[in-house]
């Protein structure tokens, strides 16, 4: 089966961000450097089967999100421009490297525009489903759930734990309410939508979006088991398109190699 | 405000070190005359960054993008001017010539681009226009193997600011840094 991984700006990103200068012990990186390498060494060492792939927008965001930063972190602190200039080269050139091993796909515009309106619409959906999981709800689904799983005796006991995996589950959505969705996350939903539609012109595709976003990878736990995948699920059922943290994703691309 | 080297003081030398390799292309043979021109246009584009380094009557994200700019082009003729004067023991001739010759059409650009823009004049539509012209150079560069190495790119560098620098680039960008 072929498989393709549209890699999302924020995995380029924070795949760059690293000073490794071993002369004076100094190897600092990004917070989730580690896995978004996971997956750009993945796709490296299967360059021939062309599974990550890239478009300008993203290529483009990606090199602007290192210029912004370090223009903003000029404002803020000033100081001497040399160590500034070193770091945006050192992650820009480290984020030209991973690019050079992915495949950048022409997109047409057009019908990307029109694929944005449907993920607009879709994310405009899902703060309505949020807005209706108020506490009281999730507390009465909860109460619901407990009664035909738990005995009498506990159910009071059983209600709380409920409640605890009910919020826990809506998480991803009731986040929502402080961290609303961003033009960009829907720009590369859209862009995804486009891709798999182009791909399955010959032959099904598994089509994943590797992000490092809560607003479109599930939400996990310290252990790293997903535990509120309540809009990855609907942007699966509705896009055909699995959202999903880098290090996850190249687990499941090994696997499916290691069938192959 | 005056850029202390002008124009024609960098983009002459330029168009004389592209002849040059031009010709060491077609005869496959390195031409060490090369390497005082140069060393021509590296020093006056020190002396420009310099320039920059120090300026202040524009803004600090043109002074900055400027000094960057200069910077970079810099630290690219640097590894240039390395590469030929080694080429022959490392045995690198004549892939040299069609290196540099990858290499320089962005370096001219990225000057005269630098040279079009009044400085007065730069807003964020003009910076990222040069930030967008040296990742071309910067491109170039990794390409033909005339990118810095880490120790060419942090030979001026306190490193503790640089990490302290990183630290507060991914604050921006809303991380924080952990330890490798």
């Amino acid at each position: 089966m072929k498989a393709k991984v549209l890699v999302d700006t924020n995995v380029l990103v924070a795949s760059s961000v690293r000073a490794l200068i071993s002369e004076f012990k100094v190897d600092v990186k990004h917070l989730f450097f580690d896995i978004s390498m996971t997956l750009i060494s993945l796709i490296r060492e299967h360059v021939d089967k062309r599974i990550g792939v890239v478009t300008a927008r993203i290529e483009t965001e990606a090199h602007n999100v290192l210029e912004r930063a370090v223009l903003d972190e000029l404002k803020k602190a000033g100081g001497d421009y040399t160590s500034l200039s070193a770091v945006l080269n050192i992650c820009s050139d480290r984020l030209r490297r991973h690019l050079q091993d992915m495949t950048r796909e022409p997109v047409e515009q057009d019908r990307v525009d029109q694929w944005f309106m449907k993920t607009s619409a879709f994310f405009a959906l899902q703060k309505q489903r949020m807005e209706l999981m108020d506490l009281k709800t999730i507390r009465s689904v909860a109460r619901e759930k407990a009664r035909f799983s738990v005995s009498k005796r506990f159910r009071e006991i059983g209600e709380q734990i409920r409640m605890g995996e009910e919020v826990g589950s809506y998480y991803q959505l009731t986040r929502l309410r402080y961290r609303p969705v961003k033009t960009n996350d829907m720009w590369i939903l859209a862009e995804a939508a486009y891709l798999k539609q182009y791909y399955e012109k010959e032959a099904y595709v598994k089509f994943y979006l590797a992000s490092n976003d809560q607003h479109l990878s599930p939400v996990l736990d310290d252990e790293g088991q997903a535990i509120s995948t309540k809009i990855t699920d609907e942007i699966e059922k509705e896009f055909g398109i699995r959202c999903d943290w880098p290090d996850r994703v190249s687990a499941e691309f090994e696997k499916s190699l290691a069938e192959d | 405000m005056a850029i202390p080297v002008s124009a024609p003081e960098l983009l002459n030398p330029l168009g004389e070190i592209s002849q040059l390799v031009d010709c060491m292309e077609s005869t496959g043979e390195i031409d060490l005359t090369v390497v005082p021109k140069l060393s021509i246009v590296m020093s006056h584009a020190r002396t420009n960054l310099e320039f920059w380094r120090t300026a202040t009557d524009v803004s600090k994200e043109t002074a900055f993008v400027e000094y960057h700019a200069w910077r970079n082009i810099f630290l690219v003729l640097s590894v240039m001017k390395d590469r030929f004067e080694h080429a022959s023991a490392m045995h690198e001739n004549p892939e040299v010539a069609a290196e540099a010759n990858a290499v320089l059409p962005s370096v001219f650009v990225a000057i005269s681009l630098l040279y079009e823009i009044p400085p007065r004049e730069i807003g964020d539509r003009e910076r990222s226009q040069i930030l967008e012209r040296l990742r071309t150079l910067r491109s170039a560069a990794l390409r033909s193997n005339m990118s810095p190495s880490l120790n060419q790119e942090l030979a001026d560098v306190d490193v503790q600011d640089l990490r302290n620098r990183l630290a507060g680039l991914a604050q921006t960008i809303g991380t924080e840094l952990v330890e490798g």
